[in-house]
């Protein structure tokens, strides 16, 4: 018995002399670091996982006040972290642009399927066959892989067309960015209401045979808008968001219905 | 003096922790990439053996083997060890912030390092007095540091050559770092 409580006693002791010396070791050696943080710190979940791609919170916390990384990444803290961190980081004199993913195409991808496809069914695989599964060499092809990666539920998958995504859920990270084989999502502004819903470098007449809503490059939309802030290069129409001040008229005057608009 | 001298070689070179003992492998190929992060990481190792082998064997001395609780040594040298770790960690992020960047996750991986743990052990069930516990350290920091030194200049020259895909990184580390093991071996005939 005594036995037992010796031991106890030793190990208590020896823990406690330790931990009074870190302690002590840890004011003397401390270290002039930006408070921000340590804010910031204490507001991350602190599961180490590395799923924002740093290695570990404090990496992490670093990025965000030194580099101004975005703070969207931790996918285990989602919202409310991302948006707390956002105001912190606002607070201190710097402005947070918010940013969303938007896709660019609005084709539909059971409509144009090529054949029966009986493959893995991710976008990365059927992307992978023949050039892909649908006739249209660049869209999107329905799998869902950027709607299966996106950590906060602001992507939904629809029936036959590209998801749709909420810009209040959507954080910027770029997961979705990168989840997609065929490059169709950008981030951009969250102010902006436009976009071009494609991404076909094809001339117009193939684009017409195999898409109701593609891009044929006849340059309306250069013509109409009032800021000269969209270029056709390639075959296809493109937005330079730096310059669009959301007057619409082109979203009014395409042809297709190619450009799409949020409300 | 004799076999002091006989067991500092040896522990370099015959019974190497590494290729000998296949210990602290996770430093080992983790840090190896670049020669200064070795040799940072070599002496950030050195240092904490010899701190924690010497507390750990007075420790042994003076407070298990008196009070007859030498089954807490394993509990109580991970104790020691561990804090000594975070010592180094804030020694380094004041003094050398390039190191501890270089180190990254890897200074804490100290902590769990069988190596010194081994050392520890080793040293308090051999029975060593002082001296020759901190000649065994040190001898082991030194040829875990060779063991290091040695695969970061391989690994250098190997980010050149053209190694198939499938054993680039990790693999082709291990397979040359059993070679060099096998090669060890023939030191053996020193003893």
């Amino acid at each position: 018995m005594t036995l037992l409580i010796v031991s106890i006693a030793i190990l208590g002791l020896l823990g406690l002399l330790m931990g009074v010396g870190l302690g002590f070791a840890s004011k003397k050696l401390a270290l002039q670091t930006d408070p921000r943080i340590d804010l910031v710190l204490g507001i991350l979940p602190g599961a180490n996982c590395g799923a924002c791609g740093f290695s570990g919170c404090f990496q992490y916390a670093k990025s965000i006040v030194e580099d101004g990384v975005s703070s969207g990444l931790c996918t285990v803290g989602s919202r409310e972290t991302a948006k707390k961190i956002a105001d912190l980081m606002g607070i201190q004199g710097q402005s947070v642009v918010k940013r969303t993913a938007r896709i660019h195409c609005g084709g539909d991808f059971i409509k144009r399927q090529k054949a029966e496809y009986e493959g893995v069914p991710t976008c990365m695989a059927a992307s992978l066959v023949a050039g892909g599964t649908i006739q249209c060499g660049y869209g999107c092809l329905g799998f869902g892989d950027c709607v299966n990666v996106c950590a906060f539920g602001a992507m939904t998958s629809r029936e036959n067309l590209p998801p749709v995504i909420d810009d209040d859920l959507c954080t910027a990270c770029g997961k979705c960015v990168r989840a997609c084989p065929r490059n169709l999502i950008e981030l951009i502004p969250a102010e902006k209401l436009t976009v071009v819903a494609c991404s076909s470098r094809d001339k117009s007449s193939l684009v017409r045979k195999v898409c109701d809503v593609g891009c044929i490059a006849c340059g309306l939309c250069v013509k109409k808008c009032p800021e000269q802030a969209i270029v056709v290069t390639d075959n296809l129409a493109r937005i330079r968001y730096d310059s669009c001040k959301n007057a619409g008229e082109c979203f009014m005057v395409c042809p297709t219905k190619c450009i799409q608009a949020k409300k | 003096m004799k076999e002091l001298v006989v067991l500092f070689l040896g522990l370099i070179f015959v019974n190497n922790f590494v290729f000998a003992r296949f210990l602290g492998l996770c430093p080992y190929m983790g840090v190896s990439r670049k020669m200064t992060d070795s040799i940072g990481m070599g002496l950030a190792v050195i240092f904490v053996l010899l701190l924690s082998a010497v507390s750990a064997w007075c420790i042994q001395t003076y407070v298990l083997l008196p009070l007859h609780l030498e089954f807490l040594q394993t509990i109580v040298f991970i104790l020691v060890i561990a804090t000594l770790v975070q010592l180094v960690e804030m020694v380094l992020m004041k003094f050398s912030p390039a190191l501890y960047r270089a180190l990254g996750i890897y200074l804490p991986l100290i902590t769990t390092n069988c190596i010194i743990l081994a050392v520890a052990l080793i040293n308090v069930r051999e029975g060593n007095g002082l001296l020759k516990t901190v000649v065994t350290t040190l001898g082991a920091g030194l040829g875990f540091m060779l063991a290091l030194v040695l695969m970061s200049s391989i690994r250098e020259r190997l980010d050149t050559t053209d190694v198939p895909e499938a054993l680039k990184g990790e693999p082709i580390a291990f397979i040359v770092a059993g070679l060099i093991a096998i090669a060890f071996m023939g030191f053996s005939g020193m003893m």
